[in-house]
């Protein structure tokens, strides 16, 4: 097997190919990053909290059994009901069961990147529910038959143009281009679904453990929707999403909406507890939480377990050069970007690990991620784990025999002086316009310099200096 | 409480201690109630689009709501039963001015469920309370509890809400350190299933992220401050 793999290199030429994609996505990245670092300047001590919500992070994932288990027991004594799901499968096959034994249809249901990965709603249709996606960027997606390109705007690749269409198309919405007249055939169309629909899904930003209470960050109010009107709101929780206390939640969320939309605070944030208590006059009657491991807890432990830190952002996606080249959908992944590469192969079956490759480790990143994970690096150890099973085998012999001469600087110094010497005997003029064997793909789109006399070594010699 | 999934956590993590670094400074520091505070609020209420009035007195803010509401044509309002009592006389000056007042509670059974719903959901204005209001960033605390409804800023394309000067915290953390010290977070926890924070008019930019207000919640939100006796 080869690196990439000739089907990512297939999207990866669509994406750069796709010229209403490509402006798309230079549009909504740039005004993102002036956005996003608005508001951090505008944040009071933005470095110490970033530090903080690291730690919070970390020292959550290294005892995650016990807030996990706090997290659980909080939330059944206030009349929730908690699901742990090892798999994805175990996951959909709850819910199906859950929405089967009461007969329900419809079900309005709100962002939940979770509920992408474990592929909820294709199981929810197959079983005969219909499942409306109630995020406008969803639901846009969900009308066109495809999945999000980013974490936070889910049809960043989507124009006006084809949003009517799709409206006219689904919707017997009369053309137009106006954005705010779409918003309204959707605000219409939803707001249906909102009062009809008997479950409502909903996945959860962060689960406060002394409480059970559960965090949710939306900016349209459909979030508050699916889980204020049905009668039976169904929250889709990673295990890792866990906080300990509302300081901890309160300090993440100083940094989450910072990072994903440049706001101070999204325009709604839920901290809901159980379901609707005995003197509330509204809300759902109950409350099902269903925690999804689907492979993160075999992580835990290994240097890999940071990735766990991530809160959900995508800023790394908006700060990345390879995303902003190739759109989320080349990733061909349900988390896409820079955390996508890490996260996605440590999920599910494992699938995914050649996206590791898909980064230049230019570290832009690292630089933005709120949390401060070490991106790159992880991207380096997923590499070195896969190199093994899928570098072709002459290239690893190659990489082992520049190991072995790596450490021997004799040998180094002598390859180094021949390399030199040959190249340049084979340049014209100061360039090597072709280059022989492997080096011509190379020099297929550019030419190679020469290098040129005398050398670093020789210069540095003839100074009188030591081994350099 | 035990799991194959927790078991597998118990058996891998590290339980490792690290540093927790220093406590970051709180995103405003001021007296709640301040000069200071309210002057944050009112310049954090116009960045994320809520319409703010000043007004001397509860008297006051009651004869501003039925200004607007008469403005705009509103004639069904919801209105929970914790506004009711927090603003004795707003429920009579709704009244008093042909508007019709709905709140009361869903029943629990789904098919009178459904139509409640479907009533209230007529409403073109919601009023209410806060249990707070946070001046860095604009924010409107609204509780569920007794008689506290997570519709009426939800349903209706206006929201008009009544925030006391007293009630303006500097920011969350500033309410969660207060609540946490007093026992009112435990309180609020026990009998309310939703505590929100309203940070402006419900908001998408999720085409070509141009931004679009009341995509499914109220287009409008109008805070009345009432500065009472300072």
């Amino acid at each position: 097997m080869s690196v990439p793999s000739p089907a990512f290199c297939a999207r990866i030429r669509q994406g750069l190919s796709d010229a209403v994609l490509q402006e798309a996505l230079q549009r909504a990245t740039r005004s993102f990053r002036i956005s996003q670092e608005k508001a951090f300047a505008d944040l009071p001590d933005a470095e110490v909290v970033r530090d903080r919500a690291r730690a919070i992070c970390a020292h959550t994932i290294a005892h995650l059994d016990r807030y996990l288990e706090q997290f659980a027991r909080e939330v059944e004594r206030r009349g929730g009901k908690v699901f742990w799901a090892a798999t994805a499968r175990e996951a959909c096959d709850y819910i199906v069961g859950l929405a089967r034994a009461r007969g329900i249809s419809l079900v309005a249901k709100s962002k939940s990147m979770v509920s992408e990965e474990i592929g909820l709603n294709a199981v929810m249709e197959a079983a005969g529910i219909r499942v409306v996606e109630t995020d406008l960027g969803e639901f846009i997606i969900q009308l066109a038959g495809e999945r999000p390109s980013h974490i936070i705007t889910p049809a960043i690749h989507k124009r006006r143009e084809d949003v009517s269409q799709l409206f006219q198309k689904h919707l017997g919405t009369p053309p137009t281009d106006e954005i705010p007249a779409l918003t309204a055939a959707a605000r219409q169309a939803l707001r249906q679904v909102f009062l009809d629909a008997r479950m409502g899904i909903s996945g959860v930003n962060f689960g406060i453990a002394e409480t059970g209470t559960l965090v949710l960050v939306t900016n349209e109010g459909n979030g508050r929707m699916v889980t204020t009107l049905p009668p039976i709101h169904v929250a889709l929780m990673g295990i890792e999403r866990v906080v300990p206390t509302w300081e901890d939640a309160e300090i993440l969320l100083r940094v989450l909406a910072r990072s994903a939309t440049g706001q101070a605070l999204t325009a709604y944030t839920s901290f809901l507890t159980g379901p609707r208590r005995p003197k509330e006059p509204d809300g759902p009657e109950e409350l099902y939480v269903v925690l999804v491991d689907n492979g993160r807890s075999r992580w835990l432990g290994t240097p890999l377990e940071e990735a766990l830190y991530c809160i959900r952002c995508g800023a790394c996606l908006n700060a990345c050069p390879v995303y902003q080249a190739i759109g989320g959908h080349a990733y061909g992944s349900v988390y896409p970007g820079p955390i996508g590469s890490i996260v996605t192969p440590m999920l599910g079956d494992g699938a995914g690990a050649e996206l590791a490759y898909a980064s230049s480790l230019c570290g832009a990143c690292q630089d933005v991620c709120p949390v401060r994970i070490a991106i790159p690096d992880l991207l380096i150890r997923w590499r070195q784990m896969e190199a093994g099973r899928l570098l072709p085998a002459w290239e690893r012999a190659a990489l082992w025999v520049y190991a072995q001469i790596a450490r021997h600087p004799a040998a180094w110094t002598q390859l180094g002086r021949w390399a030199m010497a040959l190249l340049r005997r084979l340049g014209r003029g100061g360039w090597l316009p072709r280059g022989p064997g492997l080096l011509r793909a190379w020099t297929a789109v550019r030419d190679l310099p020469v290098p040129q006399r005398p050398a670093f070594r020789e210069w540095w010699a003839s100074r009188g200096g030591g081994a350099p | 409480m035990t799991s194959p999934v927790l078991e597998r956590v118990r058996r891998q993590v590290t339980r490792r201690s690290a540093p927790s670094g220093p406590i970051p400074r709180w995103p405003l520091e001021a007296p709640r109630g301040s000069a200071a505070v309210l002057e944050r609020l009112q310049a954090a209420w116009a960045d994320v689009g809520v319409e703010s009035v000043r007004c001397p007195t509860e008297a006051e803010a009651f004869r501003e709501i039925v200004a607007r509401l008469r403005e705009r044509k509103v004639r069904h309002v919801l209105m929970d039963a914790r506004t009711d009592r927090a603003y004795p006389g707003l429920r009579e000056s709704l009244e008093d001015a042909g508007l019709t007042v709905m709140g009361g509670g869903l029943p629990r059974e789904e098919g009178p469920r459904y139509l409640g719903l479907g009533r209230w959901a007529t409403a073109e204005a919601g009023i209410t309370e806060v249990v707070a209001a946070f001046a860095d960033t604009g924010t409107l605390w609204v509780a569920g509890g007794a008689g506290g409804m997570r519709c009426a800023s939800l349903l209706p394309p206006l929201h008009i809400v009544l925030v006391q000067r007293a009630q303006v915290y500097p920011c969350l953390a500033a309410w969660l350190a207060e609540a946490r010290a007093s026992g009112a977070l435990v309180e609020w926890v026990e009998e309310s299933s939703a505590l929100i924070a309203i940070t402006g008019p419900s908001r998408t930019s999720d085409i070509e992220k141009t931004l679009t207000l009341g995509v499914h919640g109220p287009r409008e939100v109008i805070a009345l401050l009432i500065e009472g006796a300072a």
